[in-house]
C-alpha cells in the first residue's frame, strides 16, 4: 500500500498559507515528516487524517481516494493528533474498550485481548482502572498512542507523537512505531530531527507549507560530506560571518558560538570539515542551501 | 452495534454524573411538595387538571435546570478536545448523532419520570396532613406523563443538542432553550391575546402551557377538571404532534448541517 499525495493546498480563511501544492509518495514503512512549528505538518496531518478539506489537489491511499472515501480510510486509519483530549471522569480500559468497538473489534474476547495488550504496549496496565483525568501529559499521549494502534492501522498518522514523553517512553513508542512499520505505512511528523534519523526510511522537511525536500536520511546526510564547516567563534563576530557565508545554524556553547556552514570546498583556516548529520540536512534545506528552495533560487538567478 | 455502542457509552457516562440525579432529585421533590401541600381539593393526582398543571410547571422547570443533559451529549467531544480520536474512528454520522440524541433523551425522560415518582411518594409515603378520598386513576399519570412531558423533552431535547452540536459548545444548549421559549412561547401568547386565534396559539405553545394552564383554567368547568383526561384532548394532542414533527425537522437539518470534523482555523 502506497500513500500518494498530489498537488495538495490549503489556505486558511485568515489568508494563511498553510500548504502549497505538497506532492509526496510514501511507501510503507516509516516516514518522517521534519519541519518547523508552523510549517504546515498539523495541516496536512489533518487532511489526511480525513479532518480537513484541502482546496486542491489528490490523495491516494492504494486503490481508495482517501478524500471522497473517507469511511474506508477510515476503517484502516489510526491517527494520534498533536493536540487532544480525553473524558476525565472515565478510566483509561473502559475508554480505549469503547474505541475499541467504534474500530468495529467485534467479539469480547477478542476485544479483551487487544484492549490488554494496547494497555500493557503503551505501559499504562498498572493504572487502567485510574480516571483519565488524573492521567499526567505523558499517560495521556500514551493513551492516545494506544487508540491509534487499534484494528493494526495500514495507515497511522502520528503528528509530533514524543513530545510529551520522557526518554523511556520515547523510545518505547518509536519501538512500536517500528514494528507497525513492518506491514503499514506510517507517517510521522515531528521537528525532532532524532526521531526521524532514528527510525525512518524515507523523510521530507517541509518548510512554510512546500516541501524542500524529500529523501532517504542516510543518503542525504552521505550527499553533505565535505560541505559541512564548523567553527567556533565570538557572538559578535557571527553577523559578519552570516554575509560572507552560507551559515546553516548556530549554537551556543560555553559563551562562544559554534557555526556550521555550508560550503563546497574550504572556506578559510578557522574552519574544519564536521561528520554531518541529518541535523545539517534539515538547516541547509531550511536556509535554501540544498533542495527545492535552492534550485529555485539557481533557477531565478540569485545563486 | 456502533449505534448501541455509542448510545450506551453515553447513557452509561451521564448517568454516573451527579448533576443528572441533582436534577431528578429537584423535580422529584418539588413534585412531592406539589401534592404534599395541596389545598382541600386533595392531592393534584386525583385531580387531571390538577395533574396536568403540576406536570407543566415541572417540565418548565426542567427546561431551565436541565439543558446540560443534551448539550453534553451533542458537543463534549469537541469540549474536551477529544474529537480528532472519535471523528477518525469509523462511525458513520447517523450512528453517532443517533445514539447521542437517544441517550439523551432517554436520560431527560427519566429525569422527568421524578414527577410521577414525587407525585406517587407524597400519596403513599407516611406524613401526609390531609387524608384523600377516592382511587387513584394510573391513566392520569400516564397521560400527563406520555402526553405532556415526554413530547416536551423531545422537543426541547432535539432544539438543545442540535445548537449545542452545530455551535460545538455544550452550553449553547441553554441558548436553544431560551430561543424556543421566548420566541414560540411569545408567539403563541401574541397569536392567542392580539391577532384572537386561541387555536393556532395552542398548536405553536411548546409546553403546552398556554393552552393547559390559561385557555383550559378559563374554559372548563370544575366537574371537566376532576374528569377530563387532559393528555387527550384533541387540541392537546395535535400540539404534541405538531411539535414532534417539528422536532424531527429540527434533527434532520442538523444531520444534514452538521459535519464531524475539525473546523478551519
Amino acid at each position: 500500500m502506497i500513500l500518494q499525495i498530489r498537488g495538495v493546498s490549503k489556505t486558511y480563511p485568515n489568508g494563511v498559507q498553510a500548504l502549497k501544492d505538497v506532492t509526496l509518495t510514501i511507501p510503507k514503512g516509516m516516514y518522517g515528516l521534519l519541519g518547523p512549528n508552523g510549517a504546515g505538518k498539523s495541516t496536512l496531518m489533518r487532511i489526511l487524517a480525513t479532518l480537513q478539506e484541502p482546496d486542491g489537489g489528490s490523495v491516494q491511499l492504494g486503490q481508495i481516494d482517501l478524500l471522497n472515501q473517507k469511511d474506508a480510510v477510515r476503517q484502516t486509519l489510526g491517527y494520534l493528533p498533536q493536540e487532544f483530549g480525553v473524558y476525565p471522569k472515565v478510566n483509561a480500559a473502559d475508554l480505549l474498550e469503547h474505541f475499541a468497538i467504534l474500530k468495529g473489534i467485534a467479539g469480547r474476547g477478542a476485544r479483551n485481548e487487544v484492549v490488554e495488550a494496547l494497555l500493557r504496549q503503551t505501559n499504562l496496565w498498572d493504572v487502567r482502572k485510574q480516571k483519565l483525568g488524573g492521567y499526567s501529559g505523558g499517560m495521556r499521549q500514551r493513551f492516545g498512542v494506544a487508540v491509534a494502534l487499534l484494528g493494526k492501522p495500514k495507515l497511522l498518522i502520528v503528528d509530533e507523537p514524543t513530545a510529551g514523553l520522557d526518554p523511556a517512553e520515547r523510545v518505547r513508542f518509536l519501538n512500536l512505531l517500528s514494528e507497525l512499520g513492518e506491514n503499514s505505512v506510517v507517517l510521522l511528523s515531528t521537528h525532532i530531527v532524532e526521531d526521524v534519523s532514528e527510525l525512518c526510511t524515507r523523510m521530507a522537511i517541509i518548510d512554510k507549507g512546500e516541501i524542500l525536500l524529500e529523501a532517504e536520511p542516510l543518503r542525504a546526510v552521505e550527499e553533505l560530506h565535505g560541505r559541512i564547516w564548523s567553527s567556533v567563534i565570538s557572538t559578535d563576530a557571527l553577523p559578519e560571518l552570516e554575509r560572507e557565508q552560507a551559515v546553516i545554524s548556530t549554537k551556543l556553547y560555553a559563551g562562544r558560538t559554534v557555526v556550521h556552514i555550508y560550503c563546497d570546498s574550504p572556506p578559510g583556516t578557522d574552519f574544519e570539515s564536521v561528520k554531518p548529520d541529518l541535523e545539517d540536512v534539515y538547516f541547509s534545506a531550511v536556509s535554501g542551501q540544498i533542495g527545492r528552495r535552492r534550485e529555485r533560487q539557481v533557477s531565478e538567478g540569485r545563486a | 452495534m456502533k449505534f448501541r455502542e455509542i448510545f450506551r457509552f453515553e447513557f452509561v457516562y451521564q448517568s454516573r454524573r451527579i448533576y443528572t440525579w441533582l436534577y431528578f432529585a429537584v423535580l422529584f421533590i418539588v413534585a412531592f411538595q406539589f401534592n404534599r401541600t395541596a389545598g382541600d381539593g386533595g392531592p393534584n393526582v386525583l385531580s387531571p387538571y390538577g395533574n396536568a398543571q403540576e406536570t407543566i410547571l415541572t417540565c418548565l422547570l426542567w427546561v431551565l435546570i436541565a439543558p446540560a443533559v443534551a448539550g453534553s451529549a451533542a458537543a463534549r467531544d469537541v469540549q474536551t478536545r477529544m474529537h480528532p480520536l472519535i471523528y477518525t474512528a469509523p462511525i458513520s454520522k447517523t450512528d453517532y448523532l443517533g445514539g447521542r440524541f437517544l441517550a439523551a433523551f432517554l436520560l431527560n425522560a427519566l429525569i422527568l419520570l421524578a414527577v410521577p415518582l414525587g407525585t406517587l411518594a407524597a400519596l403513599y409515603l407516611p406524613g401526609r396532613e390531609h387524608a384523600f378520598a377516592g382511587p387513584l386513576r394510573p391513566a392520569i399519570l400516564l397521560s400527563s406523563y406520555g402526553v405532556l412531558a415526554l413530547p416536551t423533552a423531545f422537543a426541547f431535547t432535539a432544539v438543545q443538542f442540535s445548537v449545542a452540536a452545530l455551535k460545538r459548545r455544550p452550553a449553547f444548549s441553554y441558548l436553544g432553550t431560551v430561543l424556543i421559549l421566548v420566541v414560540f412561547g411569545t408567539a403563541a401568547a401574541v397569536i392567542v391575546n392580539v391577532l384572537q386565534m386561541p387555536a393556532l396559539g395552542q398548536l405553536l405553545d411548546p409546553t403546552c402551557r398556554l393552552n393547559v394552564l390559561v385557555i383550559m383554567e378559563a374554559t372548563m368547568t370544575p366537574f371537566e377538571m376532576k374528569t377530563v383526561l387532559i393528555g387527550l384532548e384533541t387540541s392537546v394532542l395535535a400540539n404534541r404532534a405538531l411539535w414532534i414533527c417539528i422536532s424531527l425537522a429540527i434533527l434532520a437539518f442538523t444531520h444534514a448541517r452538521i459535519r464531524l470534523d475539525q473546523r478551519a482555523r
